[in-house]
C-alpha cells in the first residue's frame, strides 16, 4: 500500500490507491432479478457519478424487486479543509468526574428522563445512555452516584413524557429518535419542545435529543439544548447536562 | 399601504409561524426585509431556529439567504456569526445559550448576507427581543423554526404571521382545511364575561370556576394526563375550566361528555395540541374554547410550491384559503402583490 501526500482540499474514496475513488455501494430497485435490472442499475450508479460501474451482486428479493451491491469509481471530490460542524463543545469528564461535580456544585440527586418517543420503538440508543451496563465500556446512567435516571422505554407519547417530567420535577429530558419514516420524527420533537412551552418548563429543563439523525446543529432547529449523534456516551450526555444545570442556575 | 408599513405602525413585535417544514416562513421574513429596506424602519431579526444558511439540514433542498440593510439589529449564536458577509458592529454577547453558542446582539454597519440562529426557548426569545427594542429596532420580526409556534404566543410577541403552502399535502383542499383549523385555533374567540375578565389575573394555574366565580384548584401540579379526574371535579354550577398548561387532543375529550354547562379557558392558543379532524368533532359534540389573549393573526403567507416537486396554482389556492379564514389578508409571498 502506498501512501501519498492527501490534497485537504480535494478528497475522494480509497480504495487500493490514493484518490482512485473506488466505493461499493448497496440499494433495492423495483424491479424483477435479470440482465435489464443489472442494466438499471449501472446506469443509475454511472448517473450519481460513479465512472466503471459494476454491479458484483445481485438477488432477487421474491416480490419481484431485486437487491444489489456495485462497485464505482467516484468522480467527485470535497473540500475537507473548510467543513465545520457544530458540536457539544465541552471537555467531557468521566463517570468519576461527574459524581464528583454534583457533589461539589449541584449537592442533591440530579433526576433525568429518557425516553423514545413518538412511534419510535427502537431503545437501543436510548438503552446505551441510561441503563446500568451501558455500552462499550461505558456505564449508563444508572449506574452514577447522583443521578437518579429513569428509563420510560420506548414509543412514549409526548403527553405521557412531559406529565413525568412535571411529577418527577425532572432535571433533564434525554429523546431518542432511531428508526423513524419520511422525518416524522422532526415534528414529533417539536411537538415535545411546543407542550415543554406551554407547561411553562422549558427553561427549567435541560432538554436533549439523540439518535443517528439528530445533529447538534439540527438541535437548534428542533429548540433543544443539545444534539447528540453516533458515538455519544452517557459520560457526554451526563457533562453536559450538569454543566448546563450549573450554567443557567437551575440548581 | 405595504405590509411591513401596517405591521410597524400597530406593532413592536411579529412572529412568523409555519404550519409545517418548508411553508415559506424564511421568504416571508425576507419579503418583509424587502419591504423595510427603502423605509426608515428599523428592523430587528432573530429566528427560533436556523436561517440563512444554504442547505436545510434535514431535507438538504436549497434555502433562501438572508439579506439586510444597514442598521438592522440581529441576534444570533456566536458560532455562526462569520458565516455571513454583512459587516456587524457587536453590541453585546447575552448569557443566552443555544446549542451554537451564546446569542450576540449585533448592529449593522455594511448591509449583506447573516445567519440567524436565536434563542431556542420562548423566555429567552423575548429578552432578546425587549434587548433588540433597547438598541433602536422599531419592529422585531420573530421567525419561528420547522412547526414550533411557542413565540407567537401574546406573551412573547404583539401579532403574528402564518406561513402554510403546498407542503402540508398532495391534496388542495387538505392545505386548506388544515390551515384553516390552525388559524381558527391562532383566532380562538376572546373571553367576554365581564366577571371573568375581572378576575384574570387571579388565574395562574389550572381551576375550576362555578357560576359565582369561585376557583376550586385540584391537587395535581400538572393536569396533562388528568383530564378524567378534573372532569370528575365539575357539577352543573361548573361554569368554566381554566386550563394553564398544554391542551392535548385527549385532554379536550375527557372534558367534553354530556350537555357541558363549561367553557374551558386558555391563555391563548398556542397552548392547543389537536389535529383538524378530532378538533372538528369535538366541536360537533358541543366544545366551546375561548382564550384570556387571543392571537392577533395579521396575515397568512402562502407558497403554492412543495420542495418535492409538486404546486398549486397560486391564486386558487389564495382564494380557497381565503374563503375558509375569513377577514384575514392572504399573501402569495412567492408570485408578490398584497
Amino acid at each position: 500500500m502506498s501512501l501519498g501526500k492527501v490534497d485537504l482540499t480535494k478528497i475522494k474514496p480509497y480504495g487500493d490507491t490514493l484518490n482512485d475513488g473506488k466505493m461499493q455501494l448497496s440499494f433495492t430497485l423495483p424491479v424483477p432479478k435479470g440482465d435489464e435490472a443489472d442494466e438499471a442499475a449501472k446506469q443509475l450508479a454511472r448517473k450519481m457519478g460513479l465512472s466503471e460501474a459494476s454491479v458484483v451482486h445481485s438477488h432477487d428479493l421474491g416480490v419481484g424487486y431485486t437487491f444489489f451491491i456495485m462497485y464505482g469509481n467516484c468522480s467527485h471530490t470535497v473540500d475537507y479543509s473548510v467543513i465545520e460542524v457544530p458540536k457539544v463543545d465541552l471537555e467531557f469528564m468521566d463517570k468519576k468526574g461527574v459524581e464528583q461535580y454534583i457533589e461539589e456544585n449541584i449537592k442533591r440527586d440530579v433526576v433525568i428522563i429518557g425516553a423514545c418517543t413518538g412511534s419510535d420503538a427502537h431503545t437501543v440508543g436510548i438503552d446505551a445512555i441510561m441503563n446500568m451496563k451501558g455500552f462499550d465500556g461505558h456505564y449508563g446512567l444508572e449506574r452514577y452516584k447522583g443521578i437518579e435516571a429513569i428509563n420510560l422505554g420506548s414509543q412514549v407519547a409526548n403527553e405521557e413524557l412531559v406529565a413525568k417530567a412535571i411529577a418527577l420535577n425532572a432535571d433533564a429530558v434525554l429523546v431518542s429518535q432511531v428508526v423513524t419514516q419520511k422525518d416524522v420524527h422532526i415534528p414529533n420533537l417539536t411537538q415535545l419542545v411546543e407542550m415543554m412551552e406551554a407547561e411553562g418548563i422549558r427553561d427549567k429543563i435541560i432538554l436533549v435529543a439523540g439518535g443517528p439523525r439528530l445533529s447538534h446543529e439540527l438541535a437548534q432547529e428542533l429548540g433543544y439544548d443539545a444534539g447528540f449523534g453516533p458515538g455519544s456516551f452517557a459520560n457526554h450526555v451526563a457533562t453536559f447536562v450538569v454543566k448546563q444545570m450549573v450554567e443557567r442556575k437551575l440548581i | 399601504m405595504r405590509l411591513i408599513e401596517e405591521l410597524n405602525q400597530k406593532y413592536n413585535s411579529v412572529s412568523i409561524i409555519g404550519l409545517a417544514k418548508n411553508a415559506g416562513k424564511t421568504v416571508t421574513l425576507n419579503y418583509l426585509i424587502e419591504e423595510a429596506y427603502d423605509s426608515t424602519i428599523k428592523l430587528g431579526l432573530t429566528s427560533t431556529g436556523r436561517d440563512g444558511e444554504r442547505l436545510d439540514l434535514v431535507t438538504e433542498t436549497e434555502k433562501p439567504t438572508i439579506f439586510v440593510g444597514v442598521n438592522t439589529i440581529i441576534a444570533t449564536a456566536k458560532s455562526i456569526l462569520e458565516m455571513g458577509d454583512a459587516g456587524l458592529e457587536i453590541l453585546e454577547t447575552t448569557e443566552f445559550t443555544s446549542p451554537l453558542g451564546n446569542i450576540v446582539l449585533c448592529r449593522v454597519k455594511a448591509e449583506g448576507n447573516v445567519q440567524l440562529a436565536g434563542p431556542s426557548n420562548a423566555s429567552d426569545t423575548l429578552l432578546v427581543k425587549e434587548k433588540m427594542i433597547d438598541y433602536g429596532a422599531d419592529l422585531v420580526l420573530i421567525d419561528g423554526a420547522i412547526d414550533r409556534k411557542a413565540v407567537a404566543s401574546p406573551r412573547i410577541t404583539d401579532a403574528c404571521i402564518i406561513a402554510t403552502g403546498a407542503v402540508l399535502s398532495r391534496d388542495i383542499k387538505k392545505v386548506v382545511s388544515q390551515t384553516a383549523y390552525y388559524a381558527s385555533i391562532f383566532l380562538l374567540p376572546g373571553v367576554e364575561d365581564l366577571e371573568l375578565l375581572n378576575i384574570k389575573f387571579q388565574l395562574n394555574r389550572t381551576c375550576i370556576i362555578d357560576d359565582e366565580y369561585r376557583l376550586n384548584y385540584p391537587e395535581m401540579k400538572t393536569s396533562l394526563g388528568h383530564g378524567r379526574a378534573l372532569a370528575s371535579m365539575t357539577d352543573e354550577r361548573t361554569r368554566y375550566i381554566y386550563l394553564s398548561g398544554a391542551v392535548t387532543t385527549s385532554m379536550l375529550k375527557d372534558l367534553t361528555f354530556g350537555k357541558l354547562n363549561y367553557t374551558i379557558l386558555i391563555d391563548d392558543g398556542t397552548q392547543v395540541f389537536s389535529d383538524y379532524y378530532n378538533y372538528k368533532n369535538l366541536k360537533k359534540k358541543g366544545l366551546r374554547l375561548e382564550v384570556l389573549n387571543p392571537i392577533l393573526v395579521e396575515a397568512i403567507t402562502v407558497n403554492p410550491i412543495a420542495p418535492f416537486g409538486y404546486s398549486f396554482p397560486s391564486d386558487e389556492l389564495v382564494r380557497m384559503i381565503e374563503e375558509a379564514v375569513g377577514p384575514i389578508k392572504v399573501v402569495d409571498v412567492l408570485g408578490g402583490g398584497v
